[in-house]
């Protein structure tokens, strides 16, 4: 088989050209070394899974980033992971003003075949990328994290079992921030205890009756502000295994659920949800890439903005009060 | 050997995301066709053209015209004609006799690939790439 050059053997096309249009001991204040992995001195506590939030830790500000969907259009193409793309992102996260105390990730990492050997090097990619942040990582797992299809369903049990894909997601991914599971909760809180927080992040392509159940403990815990980080989308449940984790959702207080998977930014508000895929997976709107920074106000809101990554302008900011109504 | 040279008219990448791949052998020219997509539907379609041969390549799998020994294999992450849900992508991976495409060893030919989709909510879309190919 003959590739005459790298022109002709990946071609992206041009133009628009537009015709008629459970955890408990979360410390966001802990350190962690470049490469995601605890500091020696950092003192995140190993985490279950029980129905426990946890105690969480304290910090003097609410500033958190977003950042989603990184994988290279094609099935094992690792060569043309967007490594520069998601390095940037991490670096102008990193150079946010106010720092952001970590950052979150709303899945998708890889692309890679379950049978084949690309998860751990496209994985690899990311971490080194991610290393630009000097905070902690939160990472929920996406459909690329099972086998690749939206509705496929991961772990043990399940239709499509433990994959070399979620192996790797969780070995190199979940297991720096001390987490054994694709679902797994973190809380922060206010030094002066002004305000808590939980953020409770579903595993909806690891989908289990034992999940459902944690799911509705975790959001069963009093904070002032609840955020839900999920892969799929509300109008994506129809296609998944876990649209019974958005009824649960539903039944409870939540302030912003932050998903990926479609490789755009939108907000819904009649959802209380953004959807942040735009960490260079291939596009599938005019939103270029870019990531998101939440971050709260003297007055208890919460500003929430979306920058292009490229030229730093703002796609798109809004207001929400700990409800998640407009603020 | 197949040598091509890009002639992008607009700069800057498609949105939707849109690319195609080409290898060959000595008796078929390989195409790979990939389309990020919201929202899948029989419809969508690449046209490919290589000299004056024109071809609809659909996320349905089909090619029209049809080409005598091609072969074509389709993969679809989405529900196909349901815009309630998110999709994400289909992928095209087909073969064509280099006969049937009138690539010649000695003369460029010139290749043009398009696409248009509708994400939802927002207005229709259209990309293309073109370029030149030649078998040495």
């Amino acid at each position: 088989m003959k590739s005459p050059n790298v022109l002709l053997g990946l071609v992206m096309f041009t133009g628009a050209c537009s015709s008629s249009n459970g955890a408990a001991g979360f410390d966001a204040s802990s350190t962690r070394d470049a490469n995601g992995t605890h500091d020696a001195n950092g003192t995140d506590d190993a985490k279950g899974h029980s129905g426990d939030a946890g105690s969480g830790s304290s910090v003097d500000n609410l500033t958190f980033a977003v950042v989603g969907d990184t994988r290279p259009a094609s099935i094992d193409d690792t060569s043309n992971y967007p490594t520069t793309i998601i390095t940037k992102i991490y670096q102008d996260v990193e150079a946010s003003s106010p720092k952001p105390s970590f950052v979150i990730g709303t899945g998708d990492y890889q692309y890679a075949s379950t049978t084949g050997s690309d998860q751990q090097p496209q994985i690899d990619k990311y971490m080194s990328a991610r290393a630009a942040f000097s905070g902690p990582l939160y990472p929920a797992m996406g459909n690329h994290e099972c086998t690749g299809y939206t509705d496929s369903n991961c772990g043990s049990g399940n239709t499509d079992g433990v994959t070399k894909n979620l192996t790797v997601f969780i070995n190199t991914m979940l297991s720096p921030i001390g987490e054994t599971a694709p679902y797994y909760s973190e809380k922060v809180s206010a030094t002066d205890g002004s305000w808590t927080a939980k953020f409770v992040f579903i595993a909806c392509n690891a989908w289990t009756s034992a999940q459902s159940s944690w799911l509705t403990t975790q959001l069963a815990d009093t904070t002032t502000y609840t955020f839900v980080v999920r892969h799929e989308s509300v109008a994506d449940m129809s296609g998944t295994k876990c649209a019974a984790s958005q009824t649960i959702v539903n039944a409870h207080p939540l302030t912003l659920l932050i998903v990926g998977h479609t490789h755009e930014y939108a907000h819904y508000s009649s959802d209380k949800e953004i959807i942040n895929g735009i960490g260079g997976a291939p596009l599938t709107s005019g939103t270029n890439y870019g990531y998101t920074i939440v971050n709260r106000n003297s007055d208890g809101t919460l500003t929430v903005t979306t920058y292009d990554y490229s030229s730093q302008s703002q796609i798109d900011s809004f207001k929400i009060k700990a409800s998640g109504s407009a603020g | 050997l197949v040598q091509a040279r890009a002639a992008p008219a607009v700069p800057g990448l498609s949105r939707p995301s849109s690319e195609i791949r080409l290898l060959h052998d000595d008796t078929k020219l390989y195409l790979g066709l990939y389309a990020a997509d919201d929202n899948i539907q029989s419809s969508d379609a690449f046209d490919v053209e290589i000299g004056a041969r024109k071809w609809k390549v659909s996320a349905l799998g089909t090619i029209e015209p049809p080409i005598d020994g091609a072969e074509i294999a389709f993969d679809r992450d989405g529900t196909l004609d349901d815009p309630a849900n998110n999709d994400e992508e289909w992928v095209i991976e087909m073969s064509v006799p280099l006969t049937a495409t009138g690539l010649q060893s000695a003369a460029g030919t010139s290749v043009r690939s398009s696409r248009c989709d509708t994400p939802k909510n927002q207005p229709t879309r259209c990309a293309a790439w073109a370029g030149t190919l030649t078998l040495d």
